[in-house]
């Protein structure tokens, strides 16, 4: 097979569909793995309505008890990842994409649609001052930040965070604010200014989820269902754009296919990719655009050029689980409609906290009680009783921490094709402590023995590793994001960020996406 | 006294568990391929408390053969409409909330010795 097109895109996640949107209709060829769903019949009501009613062994577990392999694994699996319909987005990638490391412990998706198969929705700007050492400014981001916003749907409520999150020119109203969060944010708006002077703000989030009618998409129906299946049409999720534009005839997408390496000829870029039956075939295109996620282009590009012996950067935020307890709603029911997504969020401010944070404040609705029962230092029978009680009055505040580039968080590609990592993070300790004082502060019972340092490379929020500079070096990117050495290949999903802020970057990533490939389009389009 | 019937006594409530659930239990044995733990078929069939040596246990070794069997029933049970009570509460309890709260220290300690034990007693049988 030999095949020719304009443009090529690897990769279906947020940067790959973004890029594939922005150059629509230019003879853009989407080479992606393109993992799907099992094929599971979607549910379309309230998940507590139906665990009173309905066996729900096929939804939670699996027909093959795929939701339970976790078991039997020594490396932990994210709670949103175990359900068989979203198994998907991680399948293959050890034996397809390997990773080894003691130190990192990612996980990489060959979905169709990427990690926003699972994601939390957060669609957060990077202000000036998180795009400090960037080649790049904001001037150069809000116009396809803003085409970004039009194109998926936000919302989020003008409040204390709405200059910390950015300008959006519209919003949707925010979802519906649990009981927990509800009083906590009435607390905090009670002694509001006191709070500000002490450099602790509140806010709703900004959530790709709608809240109204959008494009023929549904709002969203509080179903409660994010750890259980994917495509809410609510919510949004990269496969909906390569579907539309697939559909329209504006894209080829192709998928099957794992990119391994690209070389440049005289007329454009060859691309070597192989199907499942590891079948070579080569695509040929004027142009590349790798968006396979930080991590696959970082090896497709280190593939390339057969190189083993570079250590690329490496950038994660790494989280802190901090869990709270409300006494006022410890023994009443759980709220069986709220979503399992982020509820508020505070921003503990640079000067007061030494670094600026971000957490995201999430009820405990959504995930199966029995992950819980074994983390209490509790025999599992007494803790499963006191649960029942618990779960309604628990939240759980997910701090991203800041990452920026260091010779101890690296890459290297081994001959075998494993990427090997090495990631070294200490937690500033204080964070925790601080952040449980601003809870207490709000009536919420917690301590800061409760926090809970997840290993870097769990937080999924990959980066850094082929990052843009003002004057690139190998490697490296320059502004247009074309690859240092190369004359066709450019690279634009997290890879491009040269450090990342407290703060979910995947808003920056499709809207750097939809920069990089708009000047790419009037180049093709000329 | 099958292994499954005995998880679901000492994990979940006392009292016939379904069949099916007891069958799915099986399944899922065989097909994650848990390795055999002799300790834990001991405390089966002389029908030990698991809770208390399955808290002892896991305090030392979280992955060990009787935590993972129990993590497994308990799973499976969550998916059932038939076992939802013991997983979610139906009605708003505050009182019985305090008392459970209350009575978990005790219940904890109680089963630490018990626990200890029992592992110690089956535990040199093997």
């Amino acid at each position: 097979m030999d095949a020719n097109s304009e443009v090529i895109v690897v990769g279906s996640g947020p940067a790959g569909a973004m890029a594939a949107w922005a150059l629509r209709g230019l003879g853009v060829r989407l080479l992606d793995f393109g993992n799907t769903s099992a094929g599971l019949p979607k549910l379309q009501e309230n998940l507590y309505s139906l665990r009173r009613k309905t066996d729900l062994t096929p939804h939670l577990i699996g027909p093959n008890f795929e939701a339970l392999r976790y078991l039997r694994r020594d490396t932990p699996v994210s709670l949103k990842l175990r359900a068989p319909a979203l198994e998907f987005v991680i399948r293959n990638w050890e034996e397809l994409a390997p990773l080894t490391s003691s130190t990192f412990r990612p996980v990489i998706s060959l979905a169709k649609g990427g990690f926003a198969n699972a994601w939390g929705a957060g669609v957060y700007r990077f202000g000036e001052d998180d795009l400090r050492g960037y080649p790049i400014g904001l001037a150069d981001l809000s116009t396809h930040y803003d085409a970004v916003a039009q194109h998926i749907g936000i919302s989020g409520s003008r409040d204390d965070l709405w200059e910390e999150f950015g300008e959006e020119p519209s919003l949707d109203p925010p979802l519906r604010l649990s009981r927990n969060c509800g009083q906590l944010l009435a607390s905090y708006n009670s002694r509001r200014s006191a709070w500000m002077q002490r450099g602790v703000r509140f806010g709703r989030p900004r959530l790709a989820v709608i809240t109204q009618p959008r494009r023929g998409r549904e709002p969203y129906a509080y179903r409660c269902l994010e750890f259980v299946q994917t495509g809410d049409p609510a919510m949004y999720n990269p496969a909906m754009t390569i579907d539309e534009l697939s559909r329209a005839g504006a894209i080829q997408y192709e998928p099957g296919w794992l990119v391994e390496k690209f070389r440049e000829s005289e007329t454009g870029v060859e691309v070597i990719a192989r199907d499942s039956q590891n079948t070579r075939v080569v695509f040929r295109s004027r142009t590349l655009i790798l968006a396979a996620g930080a991590l696959n282009s970082a090896r497709i590009v280190l593939a390339s050029f057969a190189d083993f012996t570079t250590r690329l950067p490496l950038l994660d935020n790494p989280m802190t689980v901090l869990a709270m307890f409300h006494p006022r709603s410890f023994g009443t029911t759980l709220q069986q409609d709220d979503p399992a997504l982020a509820q508020l969020n505070v921003v503990l401010a640079a000067e007061q906290f030494g670094t600026k944070y971000q957490a995201s404040l999430y009820g405990c609705n959504g995930a199966p009680m029995s992950d819980f029962v074994g983390t209490l230092p509790l025999p599992m029978d007494v803790s499963r009783r006191l649960l029942r009680y618990l779960l309604p009055a628990l939240s759980l505040a997910i701090v991203f921490h800041p990452a920026e580039p260091s010779a101890r968080q690296s890459l290297r590609l081994r001959e075998d094709g494993a990427l090997d990592a090495s990631y070294e993070w200490h937690p500033d300790n204080r964070l925790a402590g601080r952040l449980s004082t601003v809870f207490r502060g709000l009536g919420t019972w917690t301590a800061a023995g409760m926090a809970k340092h997840r290993n870097p490379g769990e937080g999924i929020h990959y980066a850094g590793t082929l990052p843009m500079a003002a004057s690139p070096g190998p490697y490296q990117l320059d502004t247009a994001g074309r690859l240092q050495g190369t004359r066709n290949v450019y690279v634009c999903d997290g890879a491009c960020l040269p450090r990342l802020p407290a703060k979910n970057h995947t808003y920056t990533v499709m809207a750097n996406a939809h920069r990089i490939a708009t000047s790419i389009a009037r180049r093709v389009a000329r | 006294m099958t292994e499954a019937q005995r998880f679901f006594e000492c994990f979940l409530r006392n009292g016939q568990a379904p069949r099916d659930l007891l069958e799915a239990y099986t399944a899922a044995r065989a097909a994650l391929r848990l390795p055999p733990d002799p300790l834990t078929e001991r405390l089966v069939a002389t029908r030990s408390d698991l809770s208390a040596a399955e808290f002892v246990r896991r305090r030392s070794d979280p992955r060990n053969g009787l935590t993972t069997r129990a993590l497994l029933m308990l799973s499976l049970a969550e998916a059932r409409p038939d076992c939802v009570e013991a997983f979610l509460l139906e009605s708003p309890s505050v009182w019985r909330a305090w008392q459970a709260l209350a009575a978990a220290p005790f219940l904890t300690a109680y089963r630490m010795v018990k626990g200890k034990l029992l592992l110690w007693w089956h535990g040199r049988k093997l």
